[in-house]
């Protein structure tokens, strides 16, 4: 699989066009990735032809299914190194930090124990532990980035000194796109005691993660941002801590006994995973996983970082524009421009096919400490190239030069 | 560019050269205004005598769609009666919702374009919702 142009007729969506006929060049992959013709054959191919609830029946489609969901199961530990028992299916990262954030919140957080999260995170890893604050009358203390955008090691372990329950980070943000030192944070972390949570939607989307090599406790990620179907994504957690913490949601399928008044709990992974699972949806997150071993083979990583900072260096060279990252981006530039508000900027470049995020990208105290109410990213993908990115800076200059 | 009827010759020149951006002398009445998701964040500053809104300012920040909304409400109901401006908030909602406006709104009809780009909708109203609240509600607008 060759990447940029050659790949986009696998990505069906890519060859629509918008506005009066502009070629779709979709700058948004931080939001959400296209998906490829694999994954949207093995969603369709699931209802097709195998379509049935797992778990439940002694029937061919029962079997058929359960046999496809437990091999995405299977695949997704292979990925991340971990034993499939590890791997607890989710809607995506958002639902696997509330669990963690509920469930083991809930029973490990108590009055005055500390909690600690970073200034630069998306709000699914920061408002779930708002509320379990809340909740437990703990205090959640945001870390500051450093110069780099990474997390300021001297103020973790000032902070890890005073005694912390958690640490809640991101390993690449949505903003600033700095890939984190995971394995030092956690390494730090777990001396002083602490649960390690990484947020790798980002990052999982970019490369291959390893979990043992990171040494967190437990992580949360999302298929579509890699391809795969939206509604389906992992919390991987070593089992020490998946068998410590309590369920999160009761109802089928996550119980061993149930009597009148209480019940007994299914062995992990099922029991986090009550109700009918997203089985349509982890069958076309096996198969996107298999498109990004493909394309990881052939240097995606590389070919992002390529783009990445030709538009890094496209827009420092452009008055009046102004990078959020101080470190070095990768797969994400966000930016702001002076006399110019981000809403009025990508309607316009929408106009010229170009698909850029403007808002505040889920993450307002990062964009209030910057001072700023909103900003423009672009994000890149496999399937971009440099004319992406140079359609995108003219498109840029013309929508500019337009509101003067 | 074929947003031209969205941003409109008047829309970019109240954009670009705002009219009566400021607070009011002797201001006696303020209506806030914000989109949390899109960062519109603005202030009517308004001096009532009587009946008669007498100055009109407004300051803040936001899009070109709603900064001009904003500049143009200023000049729209300065020295009209409450229930006359709240008539006008009234029609320039319908306008850009699409529906034709009962009265003739001058130069705010250039707001009408906006009618077919929904995301832009709360843009254009939020000046006018945050007058209703100032001259007859309580609290902060927000046309999310
Ligand atoms: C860094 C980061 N964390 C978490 C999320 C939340 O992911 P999801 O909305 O798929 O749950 C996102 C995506 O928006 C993200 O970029």
């Amino acid at each position: 699989m060759a990447l940029g142009v050659s790949l986009r007729d696998r990505f069906p969506v890519l060859s629509r066009t918008v506005g009066d006929g502009k070629r779709l060049v979709y700058l948004d992959n931080a939001a959400t990735t296209q998906k490829p013709v694999e994954v949207i054959h093995a969603v369709s191919g699931f209802y097709q032809e195998s379509n049935a609830n797992v778990h439940r029946g002694l029937h061919t489609l029962s079997e058929e299914a359960t046999t496809l969901y437990e091999g995405a199961r299977k695949s997704l530990g292979f990925w991340v190194g971990v034993d499939e028992t590890e791997v607890i299916f989710v809607r995506g990262a958002t639902e696997g930090i509330n669990l963690v954030a509920q469930a083991w919140g809930g029973e490990n957080l108590g009055r005055g124990d500390r909690v600690l999260v970073t200034v630069g995170e998306h709000h699914s890893n920061l408002v779930p532990w708002q509320m379990a604050c809340k909740r437990a009358g703990a205090d959640l203390i945001l870390l500051p980035l450093g110069e780099d955008d990474l997390i300021d090691k001297e103020a973790l372990a000032r902070e890890l000194e005073r005694g912390a329950k958690v640490v809640a980070f991101t390993a690449q943000g949505n903003v600033l796109g700095a890939p984190e030192d995971v394995s030092g944070v956690c390494q730090m972390a777990r001396t002083a005691g602490a649960l390690s949570v990484v947020d790798a939607a980002q990052a999982a989307a970019h490369r291959r993660i390893d979990r043992d090599e990171w040494g967190c406790d437990v992580l949360a990620l999302s298929g579509h941002k890699m391809m795969g179907p939206m509604g389906i994504g992992a919390l991987v957690g070593t089992k020490t801590f998946l068998e410590g913490t309590p369920p999160w949601m009761g109802g089928g399928e996550m119980i061993l006994d149930v009597r009148d008044r209480d019940a007994d709990w299914a062995p992990i992974p099922a029991k986090f995973e009550a109700g009918t699972m997203n089985v349509a949806g982890a069958v076309g997150f096996h198969a996107a996983l298999d498109v990004m071993r493909a394309l990881l083979d052939e240097g995606m990583e590389d070919h992002i970082s390529g783009m990445t900072r030709l538009a890094v260096d496209g827009l420092k060279a452009r008055d009046g524009v102004h990078l959020l990252a101080k470190g070095e981006p990768h797969g994400v530039v966000s930016f702001w421009v002076e006399a110019a508000h981000p809403h009025d900027l990508s309607h316009l470049m929408d106009q010229e096919g170009v698909a850029v995020r403007a808002g505040h990208h889920c993450a307002k105290p990062l964009h209030r400490r910057l001072g700023i109410q909103s900003s423009l990213r672009a994000s890149f993908y496999g399937y971009n190239d440099e004319d992406d990115v140079e359609v995108f800076l003219g498109a840029l200059d013309r929508a500019r030069a337009y509101l003067l | 560019m074929s947003l031209d009827n969205l941003y409109r010759r008047v829309i970019l020149d109240h954009y670009r050269s705002p009219r009566n951006k400021g607070r009011v002398k002797g201001e006696n009445v303020i209506g806030e205004g914000k989109n949390p998701s899109c960062g519109d964040d603005l202030v009517l500053s308004i001096r009532l005598e009587g009946d008669d809104l007498v100055a009109v300012g407004w300051e803040g920040e936001g899009c070109a769609i709603c900064c001009a909304s904003a500049s143009m409400l200023t000049k729209a109901i300065e020295g009209k009666r409450v229930d006359e401006a709240l008539a006008w908030a009234e029609s320039v909602k319908a306008l850009v919702r699409g529906e034709e406006p009962k009265e003739d709104l001058g130069e705010v009809e250039a707001l009408a374009g906006v009618a077919k780009f929904a995301v832009r909708v709360k843009c254009a109203t939020l000046p006018w919702v945050a007058l209703g609240i100032a001259l007859d509600g309580e609290g902060e607008a927000t046309t999310e």
